[in-house]
């Protein structure tokens, strides 16, 4: 029992505070001990429940309910680096410091936004 | 008769003297072939006896008498005198006068001359008197045998038309060589669609070196061409860039954009482990240009917009989107997936799908149901058309990925089966060497969904072309109501793959077409 409680300790310590929403699902992740610095932006590298391999950049990417009041929400936040993506998405751009995965949370939990995920990087293969 | 034979005479000295000493120039084996056939000399024939064969002009004359052509053309018992009167009729458009044609039969039946030397006499001789404008007839005729084989055409039965209507009027000229520039156009006359069997599997002369090619292969585009080649339309590529460069790709390159880097520099990627070609072959299937060199694509009159895109982060890959659209494109095409979509991706494509551009996505090749759990990929997602892969037998191929979520076929070869499709490759050295001793290192045999993409997005463009307000779900309902249904299987009442394998059936570029232009409003 002792070892069991033990496990569980270790993967929520694994997991902690490493998770953003996807299609409405939480989708936790393995921090790997790996990094590497993009034009002085860190990309960290995780591994999914799945287990495939991803990266993260210190950019989230926004989607709102009402595309166009989408800039007055996201202003409420007074981010320092905010932009528009496309026609339906931002981009918000943290620093090294920022804790990518709280904010996603906490953008995430605002009922107007439908949905802010880390930009990820992901392996792509070609048919 | 005795003026007639010194002049005969001078002709056959002439040849014994210059045409046995002196290399021979384009002029005159072009003359031989309309001697000899009555056509013009095919390009591949010309250029190997001007610089291959190494044989003087009267021993190409009597290499030309061994040849499959011309025992068909003068089958055995054939006769002198028949032979004479032919070569009059080839060269001049008449028959001989009576006195010449007893002179040269007497000539050859006596031995005391060869056919070879005969025919060279009689286009050496040849001037125009009151029997008929012969030295001005051979002249035109040599201009449109010229004219042919420059043009790069080596199609037989092509040459024999182009030569049937030359006569001693220069406007006969003018009329056939305009005739030969309208069929120079033609996606048909590209040098290697013989072993396109993806465009024409009918008349694919891989069956005849031993490849195994169904006669119902084909995307069925030939009668769609008549009606459009995509003028007008911009197909986005995205992918990993490709050799701008390429022969069978550059004329047709209207824009070009690098995601991750936000320039416009899409050449292909060179390292010194990897060289890229996917992006190359990608493009060219869909958009390859009629030019004369290579292949041909399914849409060759469209548009290029060559998007590169490497670093697979959503950011860039919402770029390359955002430049496709930006340009215009009405299709877009990507030979890529992860199996594990994004939402932002899928958000861009909705953005897309109601913007009226159509995406599609290659479904994989790793033989994979992509309902199975945890699989969410591209090609699946609601705003996309996912295409698998069709094989040479006209049937699903061994790879492809399938599911309830993908909806058309197209060719995409079988390599392990089959031959696979004949592709771009990059230019000169680099790139991949499976050209199997038919094509120059611009091209080779490749296989997979990621060629099935864009020879669809090709099709979807010649839909655009013919009805530019077509809405993308239009496009789906199109390509999978006019699909062909195949393989040994059967499908249920919406018209899809009770073994899931084959979606709706293969892609059918001349129903899709026709229906798109049904359709217009």
């Amino acid at each position: 029992m002792k070892i069991i409680l033990i496990l569980n300790i270790f993967i929520a310590t694994l997991f902690a505070n490493s998770y953003y929403y996807e299609f409405g699902e939480k989708v936790e992740l393995k921090k790997l001990n790996e990094k590497r610095s993009v034009n002085n932006s860190d990309v960290n590298y995780y591994i999914k429940p799945n287990g495939k391999k991803i990266g993260i950049t210190n950019d989230i990417l926004v989607k709102c309910i009402d595309e166009n009041n989408c800039l007055n929400v996201l202003n409420e936040y007074e981010f320092k680096n905010l932009s528009k993506l496309s026609k339906t998405l931002f981009r918000i751009s943290l620093t090294n410091n920022d804790n990518i995965f709280e904010i996603c949370e906490k953008l995430s939990s605002n009922p107007e936004i439908k949905f802010a995920v880390p930009n990820v990087i992901k392996e792509i293969k070609k048919r | 008769m005795k003026l007639l034979k010194y002049i005969f005479l001078l002709a056959i000295l002439n040849v014994l003297v210059y045409g046995s000493n002196n290399n021979p120039t384009k002029e005159e084996i072009s003359k031989l072939y309309v001697a000899t056939f009555n056509r013009a000399p095919d390009n591949a024939g010309l250029e190997y006896w001007l610089n291959e064969s190494g044989l003087k002009l009267t021993e190409i004359a009597q290499s030309f008498f061994v040849q499959e052509e011309t025992r068909e053309k003068y089958p055995e018992g054939t006769t002198n005198r028949s032979f004479v009167r032919s070569v009059y009729l080839n060269l001049f458009n008449r028959e001989p006068d009576l006195a010449g044609l007893d002179y040269w039969e007497s000539e050859l039946d006596t031995g005391t001359l060869s056919k070879n030397v005969f025919i060279q006499a009689i286009i050496d001789g040849a001037t125009d008197t009151e029997l008929g404008l012969d030295k001005t007839i051979l002249n035109n005729k040599n201009e449109i045998g010229l004219y042919f084989a420059n043009a790069g055409l080596d199609d037989k039965e092509l040459a024999i038309e182009a030569m049937a209507e030359i006569n001693s009027d220069y406007s006969s000229v003018i009329f056939i060589k305009k005739e030969i520039d309208s069929f120079i156009l033609l996606p048909q006359s590209e040098p290697y669609y013989k072993y396109a069997w993806h465009l024409n599997s009918k008349d694919s002369v891989l069956n005849d070196i031993g490849y195994s090619i169904n006669e119902n292969a084909d995307i069925n585009i030939e009668s769609a061409w008549k009606i459009t080649k995509g003028a007008g339309v911009k197909i986005a590529i995205i992918d990993d860039g490709a050799h701008l460069n390429h022969e069978d790709l550059k004329e047709n390159i209207v824009s070009t954009y690098y995601a991750d880097e936000d320039n416009t520099d899409a050449d292909y990627i060179v390292t010194e482990d990897f060289i890229s070609s996917h992006g190359n072959t990608c493009a060219g299937f869909a958009a390859s240009p009629t030019n004369g060199k290579g292949l041909v694509g399914v849409a060759p009159e469209s548009d290029l917009v060559i998007i590169k895109l490497e670093g697979n982060d959503d950011i860039s890959t919402i770029r390359a989107f955002n430049h496709a659209q930006d340009t215009g494109a009405k299709v877009i095409s990507c030979s890529w997936g992860s199996n594990q979509v994004s939402e932002v991706l899928v958000e861009k494509l909705k953005e897309l799908y109601h913007e009226g551009i159509t995406v599609l996505f290659a479904s994989g090749n790793d033989t994979m149901d992509l309902d199975g759990a945890g699989l969410n990929d591209e090609s699946e997602v609601e705003w996309v058309i996912g295409v698998g892969a069709s094989s040479e037998a006209n049937d699903v191929t061994t790879y492809s990925n399938y599911g309830n979520n993908i909806d058309i076929l197209a060719p995409g070869g079988d390599s392990i089966l089959s031959v696979g499709l004949l592709g771009l490759d990059n230019m000169g050295a680099v790139g991949y060497d499976n050209q199997l001793g038919l094509v120059n290192s611009n091209y080779s045999f490749t296989d997979g969904t990621s060629f099935s993409c864009p020879i669809s997005a090709g099709v979807v463009a010649l839909m655009y072309s013919v009805n530019p307000d077509i809405k993308p779900n239009e496009v789906r309902d199109i390509l999978t109501s006019t699909a062909d249904k195949i393989g040994a299987t059967t499908y249920n009442q919406d018209g899809f793959d009770s073994q899931k394998l084959r979606a709706y059936g293969k892609i059918n570029a001349t129903n899709a077409v026709d229906e798109a232009l049904r359709i217009k409003k």
